[in-house]
C-alpha cells in the first residue's frame, strides 16, 4: 500500500466509529440516522481496506491490467516536492489569514494578508501591493459597510480594546 | 410563465443585476483557474441582503455564462482554461492558427449562446412533464431520492472507484445530522456549541471542501492561461460575423448537440466536459467530412460549446426539483439558493414556481447578453488570460472569508471554512471525489426528516409503493453495476490505478 491515499480509509472509520458510538448516548429516535449512516460508513471504509490490502497483496498480480502497446506505464499523478512546498506556504498565508481575522477583524487581515502574498509569494513589487492592499480594504469597506450596511467581524483584539476604550 | 419574463424584463434594477452578473461572469470566465464554482463562491457576499429572486437570478446568470467565455483561450492559443473546453481545442486552434481565430470565436460564442437558451427551452418543457411526478413523491421518495442522487454522484464521479465515493456521500450524510435533531430536540455531536445547534453552515461548508482547494491549486501553480506572444493572431469583425452565420447554417446539429447536452446536465455528477466530448464525437460521425475534424472544422467547435452550455439548463432540473445537484458548481449554487430562502423540491413546482419561470428566462435573456457583449467585446476580453492566477489567489480568498462570515455573520463559520478546507484538500490530493460529500451534506437533513415521516405513516414497509419500487430498483442496479465493474478481471487494479 504505497499509494499517498492508503491511511484516509482507516482514519474514516474511526471517525465513522466515534460518531457511531456517541451517536449511541442520544434517545432513540435522534439516533436512528446517524447509527444507521455510521455503520454503513465503517461497512464501506473496511470494504475500501480490504480492496486496498486485496490489489496491493498476494492476488494484486491476477488483477494487474496488461499493458498497453507502445505505451509505457503512467506514473501516478502524484504532486511534485515543490508543488507541495508551494501548496504548504499557500495553507500558510490562509491560515495566517484567518487567525489574524479572529484576532484583529476583517479590517487588518485583509490588507496585511493581500500586501504579503503579493509583495513575498507573488514577487509584485512592494508600491503596487501596498496599493492593491489598500484598494482590496478600501473597497471592502465601501461596499460592506457602506452600501450594504453589514458591520463586519471586528476581531477579539480590537473589540476588546474598543470595549476598554468606551469604559 | 409570461408573467414572469414581464416581471423579469420590466424590472430595471433586475436586469441591471443581471447585466451585472453577465459582466462579472464572462470576465470571470476567461481567467485563470476560477471558474463557476468559485464565481458563485465570491458572489455570495454581495447576494446576502438582495431579495429571494434577485439574489437567485444574479447568481444563476452569473454561473450560467461563466462557460461561454471560457473558449477563448482554448481557440485563441490552444490553451483550454478548464476541462469543459478542451475538446473546443481541437479545431478552435487549427482555425486560429490557420488565421481565422475570429470566425471560430463568433462561431463558438453564438453556439454557446444558442445552447443556453436551448437548455433553458428544454428545462422549461419538462416542467409540465416532471410536475405530476414530483407531486406524487411522498416522504418514502424524498428518501429514496436523496439516496439515489448520492449513489449517482458517487458512482459517476468516482467512476470504478464507488466504494471510496460511498464513503464520502455517508460522510456527508452523517455530518448532516450534527445540530438540533427536529423530533426530539436532542444536540447532536455539537455540545455546547450554539453555532453548530442549526447544524453545520452549508457555505462554510462548500467554500471549504471546493473554493479552498482549487484557490490553494492555483496560488500554488501560478501562471498564466496563456504564454503565447500577444498579437500574433490576426482579428476582422467581418470574420467573426462569418463564423456567427455559421451557427444558423448548421442549425440542426446545434438543435442535436443542445439536446444531447441538456439530458446530459439532467444526470447528476456527468459534467460538461462529458456533454462536450459526447457531442464533438456526435459531429464527427455525423459530418460529411469527418476527415476535416481536428484540421480546423467549425461543426468541431460548434458542437462542444453548444453542449456544455445547453448542460447548464438540464442541470438546474435535479438541483430546483429534486434538491439533487447535478455538478459542484450547482452544488454551491444550491447552497445560496438555500441561503437564499429558496427551498427546492415539490415546494417549488406548487407554491412558487414562478421562480423557477424566472430563473429560466434568466438563463435565456443572460445568454442573449453574453453573445451580444462578448461578440463586440472578445478581441480585448482575451487580453484576460494573460493574468497570472497566483495574482488572483488573495482577492478570492478575501472573497470566501467575506461570503462565510455574511452567510450566518458568526465568526466560528471561519473555523469550520478551515476544518472543510483541509478536509477538501485531502480528498482532491487523495483523487477521492467530493461532490458526494456536499450532496450528502445538503441531502442529509431532508432525507432523516422524510424517514422519520415515512416511518411513522408506513411502518418499516414505507419502500413498498410502487414509485419506492421504482427507486429501489435504480439504486440496487447502480449498486450491481458499479460492484460488477469492480470486481471484474482487471478492473479493481485499474481503479486504483486513478482511472
Amino acid at each position: 500500500m504505497n499509494r499517498p491515499d492508503r491511511w484516509l480509509p482507516p482514519i474514516l472509520l474511526l471517525a465513522f466509529g466515534f460518531m457511531v458510538v456517541v451517536a449511541f448516548r442520544y434517545p432513540p429516535e435522534a439516533r436512528l440516522a446517524p447509527v444507521a449512516v455510521g455503520l454503513l460508513g465503517i461497512v464501506l471504509c473496511l470494504v475500501q481496506i480490504a480492496f486496498e490490502s486485496w490489489s496491493t497483496g498476494p492476488f494484486a498480480a491476477r488483477f494487474q491490467p496488461a499493458p498497453k502497446l507502445g505505451r509505457p506505464f503512467e506514473p501516478l499523478d502524484v504532486p511534485g516536492e515543490a508543488s507541495v512546498r508551494e501548496e504548504l506556504a499557500m495553507w500558510g498565508y490562509f491560515l495566517a489569514f484567518i487567525a489574524t481575522l479572529l484576532v484583529f477583524g476583517f479590517f487588518i487581515a485583509i490588507p496585511s494578508m493581500v500586501f504579503s502574498y503579493l509583495w513575498r509569494q507573488a514577487r509584485v513589487k512592494w508600491p503596487y501591493a501596498l496599493a492593491s492592499a489598500i484598494g482590496a480594504t478600501g473597497a471592502v469597506y465601501l461596499v460592506f459597510e457602506g452600501i450594504l450596511h453589514f458591520v463586519l467581524f471586528r476581531g477579539f483584539a480590537i473589540s476588546a480594546a474598543l470595549q476598554a476604550l468606551s469604559r | 410563465m409570461l408573467t414572469a419574463l414581464c416581471g423579469l424584463v420590466t424590472s430595471p434594477s433586475l436586469l441591471g443585476y443581471m447585466l451585472l452578473a453577465v459582466v462579472l461572469g464572462l470576465l470571470v470566465g476567461v481567467m485563470p483557474g476560477i471558474g463557476g464554482k468559485l464565481s458563485v463562491a465570491m458572489a455570495i457576499p454581495f447576494v446576502y441582503g438582495m431579495d429571494m429572486l434577485t439574489g437567485a437570478v444574479f447568481l444563476l446568470t452569473m454561473h450560467a455564462v461563466n462557460g461561454t467565455s471560457g473558449q477563448i483561450s482554448s481557440i485563441v492559443f490552444g490553451i483550454p482554461g478548464e476541462s469543459d473546453d478542451a475538446a473546443t481545442t481541437l479545431d478552435g486552434y487549427p482555425l486560429a492558427k490557420k488565421g481565422e481565430a475570429a470566425r471560430a470565436l463568433g462561431a463558438s460564442i453564438t453556439a454557446a449562446g444558442a445552447g443556453g437558451i436551448f437548455g433553458a427551452i428544454v428545462f422549461a418543457a419538462m416542467i409540465p412533464l416532471l410536475q405530476p411526478i414530483v407531486l406524487q413523491f411522498g416522504p418514502s421518495e424524498f428518501f429514496l431520492v436523496a439516496i439515489l442522487g448520492i449513489s449517482c454522484i458517487a458512482f459517476l464521479s468516482s467512476g470504478r472507484k464507488i466504494v471510496k465515493g460511498l464513503i464520502v456521500g455517508c460522510l456527508g450524510l452523517i455530518l448532516s445530522t450534527v445540530g438540533m435533531d427536529p423530533q426530539t430536540g436532542t444536540a447532536r455531536y455539537s455540545g455546547d456549541m450554539l453555532f453548530l445547534w442549526d447544524g453545520i453552515n452549508l457555505v462554510a461548508a462548500m467554500l471549504g471542501l471546493f473554493a479552498l482547494p482549487e484557490v490553494i491549486a492555483l496560488g500554488a501553480r501560478g501562471g498564466s492561461i496563456s504564454s503565447v506572444p500577444r498579437g500574433e493572431n490576426t482579428f476582422s469583425y467581418r470574420q467573426l460575423l462569418s463564423g456567427v452565420a455559421e451557427v444558423p447554417r448548421h442549425w440542426f446539429l446545434v438543435l442535436r448537440t443542445s439536446m444531447i447536452g441538456a439530458l446530459v446536465g439532467m444526470v447528476p455528477g456527468l459534467g460538461g466536459s462529458v456533454a462536450a466530448w459526447l457531442c464533438y464525437g456526435h459531429a464527427v460521425q455525423t459530418s460529411k467530412t469527418p476527415e476535416l475534424f481536428g484540421r480546423g472544422a467549425i461543426e468541431g467547435v460548434i458542437a462542444p460549446e453548444a453542449a456544455s452550455n445547453s448542460k447548464e439548463g438540464g442541470s438546474l432540473l435535479p438541483t430546483l426539483f429534486f434538491g439533487i445537484p447535478g455538478s459542484s458548481g450547482m452544488a454551491i449554487l444550491l447552497g445560496a439558493f438555500l441561503m437564499l430562502g429558496i427551498q427546492p423540491g415539490a415546494r417549488l413546482m406548487t407554491e412558487h414556481l414562478d421562480v423557477a419561470w424566472t430563473l429560466i428566462w434568466a438563463l435565456v435573456i443572460g445568454n442573449l447578453m453574453a453573445v451580444a457583449i462578448l461578440l463586440v467585446l472578445c478581441r480585448w476580453v482575451a487580453l484576460l488570460t494573460f493574468v497570472d492566477g497566483r495574482l488572483l489567489a488573495p482577492f478570492i480568498m478575501t472573497f470566501m472569508a467575506l461570503g462565510c462570515y455574511v452567510s450566518s455573520f458568526q465568526w466560528p463559520n471561519l473555523i469550520v471554512l478551515v476544518l472543510f478546507g483541509a478536509l477538501g484538500h485531502t480528498l482532491m490530493r487523495c483523487g477521492w471525489p467530493r461532490a458526494p460529500l456536499v450532496i450528502g451534506l445538503i441531502l442529509g437533513g431532508e432525507a432523516e426528516q422524510s424517514l422519520n415521516l415515512a416511518l411513522q405513516l408506513w411502518g418499516l414497509l414505507f419502500f413498498l409503493r410502487p414509485l419506492s419500487l421504482v427507486m429501489i430498483a435504480l439504486i440496487v442496479g447502480l449498486m450491481i453495476y458499479a460492484v460488477y465493474r469492480n470486481l471484474r478481471p482487471g478492473g479493481l487494479r485499474s481503479a486504483e490505478a486513478g482511472e
